[in-house]
Parts: structure tokens; C-alpha cells; sequence
């Protein structure tokens, strides 16, 4: 007979894993946790006045600039990403692929370059002046219409992307039905594929939307106040911690509300899987005076956003760089690289704890919270900053009130005084940049290799070493390299929790450019610039499923 | 002694269908048992569990008189002493052949490692490829590496997940063959997932069917051939010809005729004859005449559909003889191949 001696239900170490993943979740709310106590402390002394007179302007400013900024990037994405895609002319490949690169350029820096051309001194006045004397109208563009058209020419390309692999992959078959049904291309784009590619245009705006929301360095420098410029304000000018939250809550609801705006604008088409089996659309091929139409069309946008400022910023490197302090530049290149360097570890090490956790726990709870702790790119930078710094500053205090207690010498700031709050702060926002690539490599590696492993008597940890790591090389490689140049470029998170006197290419370039030291701006700008075009030619493949949230 | 018992294994998926309910099955040390049913029937889910892959929600498993599921416990599968053969073999796409057969050997000693590298190559046939990938195998050969690396560390019970079904059929016959060999070969109790009844067949001691996630029958395979306990399982094994007679004490009475069967009290049933017991006879005053419908060309045979009374039946003849549609046969029945599956009241 069979005897039943009881054995203990085994806490192994598959339990662990999961007390260590749901630990990590937890600490990635830490922001929201913050916005959330600081609005039951009650606004702070400076709200009143905020209410009053600052923050009809925020509102204002900011939701203008989604709505104008978003229609300009559809002004500037929709045609060309037709035409690429269903046309024939000549430069159509070069074009095709250069549409994407205004990506690489953040959107400060396309913000004070175009200041600069525009500028007094600027080459486009100075030319005028040249040919028509000192009576040439002053073009000022340092406006909330400025920022509307130059942040435009830096996102549009999020439009295009996701619109030309609408074009090729998912609406073939509809365009070419249409076409055989007699409509012309211009009837089948507006009576079928638009319609038909409304949920893909709807997830290009949303991401659209999040990167003017997020945007900092664009806004101040142009005079245009909007929700981040306020946190910014609050903060460092009036020092007011709980207007800033009271700021971060309501820039918070706004993306709330963009992303609800979202789902219902995408319907039934939740999941855009954009990695279908492209077979090249039959191209229609242009003749005569319309192929040279395309032509401009398409580069006009590749001009304005991307070679026009890449050459300004190259005029101005070659004349400043002798200039340039080599220490200092080495230095701020140095933090920049190890800082970026070391968040992308973390984020790509998190994304494969988080991942691999749930490939132990087969569980739709534990996959909604994961989902949940991705999210964080919908997040503001400014948000996240103060919802890292306020709770990070408190730890802080009371460390340095208890090595006092016990007459020790202070560690001084431990957490906000170093690079870790910047740390910390970059796992929550960009998690989901790494998260995507490791996911999508994770789906790639068959559960039986795990299932096998575990058969033949393999613990959790030499699973995951021997087994997913070395399948995984290539996700962790993209995931790695994406998080590396968006942490590169990224202002305002850092402006905020960066330690004192430290320095990134990113704020750099920006202290430098608002102090009308252009040309010195430049040499830090196109590094970045450099760094971030190695890894778009990756990102036109990736990028939509990366950030949607 | 068993080595393997599971008592009202019960398991529910989200969606509340019954992937596997109340199956109570022992298998012996050194036994082969083939676990079939058609796809969905819950067998592999049946096969996962005893691996530790699915946890049940009812009922125990005992592995080695050794509770590892079950009354709140539960053993993982990496401390079950498994072995489990994927159907897709898993094997590991970065590791030589080599690297893969001793992966589940982390504790041994380098020289017990190499020893068993050897023993395993030389046991499914494979030396020389240890260091190949397993992109550059055959089916075949990937497969004989998936069992040498589950067979490596020792299982005390080794399960196959439809090992034949990635195949094609001229392969299927050699391979079978030779993974009984292997199985034979190394005295292992291994337990077989497969939708197809010619591998339960050739292949197990004895057979399990499971439908709808229940356990039907278990027996040799003779056993379940001859004596199928429903007309599921009589068809299951191949076509059948399944004819409802009553039984009026003392005679059997179908619409192919009385039938000399000896059964006593009033009760009706199904009688089970296959097409190879009906033969086509010359005027024989105890034949049944019939009329052929149809006649499929079988290779080696030919099958024919028959009119027997508002019978419709299946016989397999010979090729010497033509038959058309339309002609008219004597039959006679080889009842002592039949089997009767009365109704139960």
C-alpha cells in the first residue's frame, strides 16, 4: 500500500523569485505612492496664488501644444508615410529611411538650434538683411507656435513609423482591393486607409502627446509655461514641495486621460502587432512633374528636421570646439556614458527578473501588476523626479538626524545627494523601454526549454543563467542600447535629481544654450545626436510596440 | 509494487472545463504504458502533472511511494526525478548535443559526467555527433538526444510526449522501433502521450484511453482490442462494424440475423465485429446476402461498403476477386472475433 508520510509544501525557490519581483513592482510605485499621500497633505502655501494666475496658462499652454503639436505631426508624418510606401520616386529608399532620423535629435536641442537660425545673428536675418537691407521683418518664433511647429519636426517621426508599417503590412491587401475597384490613390487613402488605420494613428498621438507633455527644455527656452515648467517653478523658485505635487497630480490626471482617450479611440484594436511578414505593396510609380512633387514632400520634413539643424549645429561645433574645455567635456562625457550605462543595466535587469518571474508563475494577477510597473513611461520626467526626490530626501534627513543621535559623522545625502536617486528615478521611467524588447525576446524562447531544465532536476538561477540569458542575447542587447540613448538624452528627470555640480551632455547643452552660448552647446548636442542615431535604424522596427503603453 | 500511483487526479483550466477528472491509474516499475485519446482528451495535461509541469486541483500523486502532489503538497519538477521527452524536444538551440544529455547532471563528478555522456551516445546511437548543435540533426536524431538527455540523470519514470508526431510516417516505423529498443534497453518505466493507437500498439505493456478528461479503460492492448468496454473505444482501435442486437434468452437476434451466440436473459447490446471477420462466400445456405455500395482501393486490399437489412457494414477482401457497386454477395460472420458490449441496466 502506498504510505502517506506527509511532506512539506515546498517554499523553494520559485517563491523567492517571486517575493524579490514583487518587492521591485512595489518600489517602482514609489512615485505615484508620493503624488498620492502629498495630495491628502493639502496644497501648500503657494497653491492659492498658482490656482489664480498660473495655472489657466498650464492648462492652456499645455493642451494646445498636444493638440497643435499633434496635428502638425500628422501634417508632417501621414503624406510621406504614404507616399514611401505606396509610391515609386526617385530617392524614395534614402528618403524612406532619413524620415526617420529627426528622432535622434531631442527636442530642446531642434528648440534652441532653430532659435539660433532664426536668431538676429542667425543666418536666415543675416542673409535677409544681406540681400534686402535692415527693413527685413523680425521673425520671431520664440513662441507657443514655435515650439508647436519644432517640436513637431522632432516627433512627427513616431506618425510615420507607425503609419508606414500600417501602410505596408496590415491595409496591403485593402489598398490594392481599392485600387482594383477603380479608386484613385488619393479616394482609397481617405475612404479606406484612414479610416481603416485610425487605431495605429491613435497609439502614434498618444506617444506624440506623452513626449510634449514630458518636454522641459523645448517650453523654457521658448517662454512657454506649461505643467512642467510649473513643477520646475514650484520647486526651485518658490521652493512650494506640495504645489509641485499639487502640479504633478493634475499633469498626472491629464495623461490619465489621454491614454483613456486612447482606448477608446483604438476600439477593438488593442493589440497592434506590427512584426507581420512585410511583402513589399505593388508601388505606384510617379511620373512627370508628380514624382519630383513626392519628392520634395517627403524631403521637406527630412530638411526642416533633421539636416538644416544638423548643419547649423555642425557650423557651430567646428567654430567653438577649439574652445572647448577637454577636461571639463571628458568628464561630463564620462558621467553621461556610466550614468546611462548603468540605468540601462538596471532597467534590463529588472525587465528580465520581472519577465522571468512571470514565465515561473504563470499567473494573470502577477501579469497585470507587471503591466502595471511598465507603465512608467506615460509618467512626466518632472513627476517622477519629485515623486523619487520627496520620499528620498525624508530618508535622507533621518539618516543624517540618526548618525547625529549617535555622534557620528554624516554620510551626508546618501540617496538624493548621489547618483542613485537619478538611478532609481530613470528604472521607473524608461523600465518599459527595456521591457518591451525583452518581453517580445522572452516569447521567442519556447516554454519547454524552461519546462525541460526543470525536469532534469535544474534550480531557478541555472535555469536563467544557462538557459533564457544566452537565448535572450539579443533582446538584452536592443534593450539595453534603447534604454543607453534614451537616458542620454533625456532633461528634465536629471535637471531635477541630478547630484550638485554634476553634469551630462544633456544638461550641458542646455545650461550652455540658455546662456546664448550656442556654439559651445553644439559640441555636447551632437554627440548626443550621434549616440542616438546608432540604434533608430533599430528603433523603426521596435518602436511602436516599445512605449505603447 | 507500483511505482507510480495517481488517485482521483482532478484538474480544471480557467473556463471551467474539466481538463483531466477523477483518474485513478497505477503504473508498475519497468512497465511501458501508452496514454491515448483523441487530441483534447486531457492526456497531455495528465502527463504534466505527474511531471510537476501543472499542479492538480484534486486528488495525489505518488511517485515511489512518495506523495509529490496532493493534500496541499507539492514537489517541483526539479526535485521529482522525472524525465520528460517534449513533443517539440526542447532541446537547447545554444548548447552541442553533448552539453545538452548532461545538463541534468549539475552534481556528478567530471568523470561520471563523461562516463554517462558515453553510455547515453552509445545507447541511442549517437556517437560522434556530441558535438554538433541540434539545428544540424535530423528529427530523428534530435529526438534520440532528447531521450538520452531525460534517460542521463536517472529518472525513476521517463514520459514521452507525442515523440512521433513531429515525423512522417516512413520515418515513424524505424524510429518506434528504435525508441522501444532504447526504453527496453535501459529498464526504464516510462509512460507514452499519443493521439495515435499504432504507436499505443506496437509500443506499451499496456494501454490507457482517456475522453473528455476521464480515464475509459485501461488494459494489454489485446485485451482492449478484443474486449473494448464501449463502442468509443472498439472504434478507436480501427473501423468496426457496430451492429445493435437484442438477446430474447437463449437466441441473439440482429438485423444481420440470429447469431450463435450462447447468451441468457432479456438485454440488448452492440455487437463488435471487425471488417477482417466478415468473408464473401459462394452460395452457403448459412451466409447473409448483401449488396455492395461501394468498393475503396486500399493498396494491399480493398474495402468494401455493404447493405446487410437497413445494416450498413464494412468487410476487407483480397484483391484476386473484383466487386462492383450494385452486386450482390453472400457474407458470413466469423463470430468468434466478435465481442458484444451488452447495455448495462
Amino acid at each position: 500500500m502506498i504510505s502517506t508520510n506527509r511532506l512539506p509544501f515546498r517554499i523553494g525557490p520559485v517563491s523567492k523569485w517571486l517575493i524579490a519581483a514583487l518587492v521591485v513592482m512595489l518600489l517602482l510605485g514609489i512615485p505615484i505612492y508620493t503624488v498620492i499621500a502629498g495630495l491628502f497633505k493639502g496644497p501648500g502655501a503657494n497653491w492659492e496664488h498658482l490656482q489664480k494666475f498660473l495655472l489657466p496658462d498650464y492648462v492652456k499652454n499645455s493642451l494646445l501644444l498636444v493638440f497643435g503639436t499633434g496635428l502638425l505631426t500628422l501634417f508632417w508624418g501621414l503624406p510621406t508615410a504614404w507616399l514611401v510606401s505606396t509610391t515609386q520616386f526617385p530617392g524614395r529608399r534614402l528618403l524612406e529611411w532619413l524620415l526617420i532620423m529627426p528622432l535622434s535629435i531631442p527636442t530642446y536641442i531642434m528648440a534652441f538650434t532653430y532659435a539660433g537660425i532664426f536668431d538676429y545673428t542667425g543666418f536666415i536675418q543675416t542673409s535677409l538683411r544681406k540681400a534686402f537691407g535692415l527693413k527685413v521683418l523680425h521673425l520671431d518664433i520664440l513662441n507657443l507656435y514655435g515650439v508647436m511647429v519644432i517640436m513637431s519636426l522632432a516627433l512627427f517621426p513616431y506618425v510615420y513609423v507607425i503609419a508606414r508599417t500600417a501602410f505596408l503590412t496590415r491595409f496591403r491587401s485593402l489598398i490594392e482591393a481599392s485600387q482594383t475597384l477603380g479608386a484613385s490613390v488619393t479616394q482609397s487613402f481617405f475612404k479606406v486607409i484612414l479610416p481603416v488605420a485610425r487605431p495605429a494613428l491613435v497609439a502614434g498621438l498618444t506617444l506624440v502627446s506623452m513626449e510634449v507633455l514630458n518636454d522641459y527644455g523645448a517650453v523654457t527656452y521658448y517662454g512657454v509655461t506649461t505643467f512642467t515648467t510649473g513643477i520646475f517653478h514650484s520647486w526651485f523658485s518658490l521652493e512650494d514641495i506640495q504645489a509641485a505635487i499639487y502640479l504633478s497630480a493634475t499633469l498626472l490626471m491629464t495623461v490619465f486621460i489621454i491614454l483613456l482617450l486612447e482606448k477608446y479611440f483604438r476600439g477593438q484594436e488593442r493589440f497592434y502587432n506590427p512584426v507581420l511578414a512585410e511583402r513589399p505593396l505593388k508601388k505606384n510609380r510617379l511620373t512627370g512633374s508628380s514624382k519630383w512633387m513626392a519628392f520634395l514632400c517627403c524631403l521637406l520634413p527630412v530638411f526642416l528636421g533633421f539636416i538644416l539643424p544638423l548643419f547649423q549645429l555642425a557650423v557651430w561645433c567646428l567654430s567653438s570646439f577649439a574652445d572647448v574645455s577637454h577636461i571639463d567635456f571628458i568628464t561630463t562625457i564620462f558621467n553621461s556614458f556610466t550614468l546611462a550605462f548603468g540605468a540601462s543595466a538596471v532597467c534590463t535587469a529588472v525587465s528580465l527578473l520581472l519577465l522571468f518571474v512571470s514565465r515561473l508563475q504563470r499567473n494573470r494577477v502577477y501579469d497585470g501588476l507587471m503591466k502595471l510597473s511598465t507603465m512608467g513611461y506615460a509618467i512626466p520626467g518632472a513627476v517622477v523626479a519629485i515623486g523619487v526626490l520627496v520620499p528620498f530626501l525624508l530618508v535622507d534627513k533621518n539618516i543624517i538626524s540618526l548618525f547625529r543621535q549617535l555622534n557620528l559623522t554624516t554620510p551626508g545625502l546618501v540617496l538624493t545627494g548621489t547618483v542613485f536617486g537619478l538611478l532609481f528615478a530613470f528604472t521607473v521611467r524608461f523600465l518599459s523601454v527595456a521591457f518591451n524588447p525583452v518581453e517580445s525576446g522572452f516569447e521567442k524562447v519556447a516554454r519547454s526549454m524552461d519546462e525541460a531544465a526543470a525536469t532534469l532536476g535544474v534550480g531557478n538561477w541555472r535555469r536563467l543563467m544557462n538557459i533564457n540569458l544566452p537565448l535572450l542575447k539579443g533582446a538584452l542587447g536592443t534593450a539595453l542600447l534603447l534604454v543607453f540613448v534614451d537616458i542620454l538624452k533625456e532633461l528634465p528627470l536629471t535637471l531635477i535629481l541630478r547630484p550638485f555640480n554634476f553634469n551630462t551632455l544633456a544638461t550641458r547643452s542646455f545650461e550652455l544654450a540658455s546662456d546664448e552660448q550656442m556654439a559651445a552647446a553644439a559640441v555636447p548636442s551632437l554627440v548626443i545626436i550621434l549616440v542616438g542615431m546608432v540604434p533608430v535604424y533599430i528603433l523603426n522596427t521596435i518602436l511602436i510596440k516599445r512605449k505603447s503603453p | 509494487m507500483s511505482l507510480l500511483e495517481l488517485q482521483s487526479v482532478t484538474k480544471t483550466f480557467t473556463g471551467n472545463s474539466l481538463a483531466v477528472e477523477n483518474v485513478s491509474l497505477q503504473v508498475t516499475q519497468g512497465e511501458l504504458l501508452a496514454l491515448t485519446g483523441e487530441s483534447g482528451c486531457g492526456k497531455t495535461t495528465l502527463l504534466r502533472i505527474i511531471a510537476g509541469l501543472e499542479q492538480p486541483d484534486g486528488g495525489s500523486v505518488y511517485l515511489d511511494n512518495q506523495l509529490v502532489a496532493g493534500n496541499g503538497h507539492f514537489i517541483h519538477p526539479q526535485h521529482r526525478q522525472v524525465g520528460l521527452v517534449f513533443q517539440d524536444y526542447a532541446l537547447f538551440p545554444h548548447m552541442t548535443v553533448a552539453k545538452n544529455i548532461i545538463f541534468g547532471l549539475g552534481s556528478w563528478s567530471r568523470t561520471e559526467r563523461h562516463s554517462r555522456l558515453m553510455e547515453m551516445l552509445k545507447l541511442v546511437e549517437l556517437k560522434g555527433f556530441e558535438d554538433r548543435y541540434p539545428h544540424q540533426l535530423s528529427g530523428g536524431q534530435q529526438q534520440r538526444v532528447a531521450i538520452a538527455r531525460a534517460l542521463a540523470p536517472k529518472p525513476k519514470l521517463l514520459l514521452l510526449d507525442e515523440p512521433f508526431s513531429n515525423l512522417d510516417t516512413l520515418l515513424k516505423d524505424q524510429v518506434r522501433r528504435e525508441v522501444s529498443a532504447i526504453l527496453r534497453l535501459s529498464g526504464t518505466t516510462a509512460i507514452l502521450v499519443t493521439h495515435d493507437i499504432q504507436d499505443a500498439m506496437s509500443m506499451a505493456d499496456r494501454i490507457a484511453i482517456l475522453r473528455n478528461g476521464r480515464l475509459l479503460q485501461v488494459g494489454v492492448p489485446n485485451q482492449l482490442y478484443d474486449h473494448p468496454m464501449d463502442s468509443y473505444i472498439a472504434s478507436f482501435f480501427g473501423k468496426v462494424n457496430l451492429i445493435p442486437v437484442t438477446s430474447d434468452g437463449g437466441r441473439v437476434n440482429s438485423e444481420i440475423g440470429s447469431l450463435d451466440l450462447n447468451e441468457i436473459g432479456d438485454k440488448t447490446g452492440i455487437l463488435c465485429l471487425r471488417p477482417q471477420h466478415i468473408t464473401i462466400v459462394k452460395d452457403n445456405e448459412s451466409a447473409t446476402l448483401s449488396e455492395i455500395i461501394g468498393v475503396t482501393y486500399l493498396g494491399n486490399c480493398q474495402q468494401l461498403e455493404l447493405k446487410t437489412g437497413g445494416c450498413q457494414l464494412w468487410c476487407i477482401q483480397p484483391l484476386n476477386v473484383k466487386y462492383s457497386p450494385g452486386q450482390e454477395v453472400n457474407l458470413r460472420f466469423d463470430l468468434g472475433g466478435a465481442h458484444v458490449i451488452w447495455d448495462q441496466h
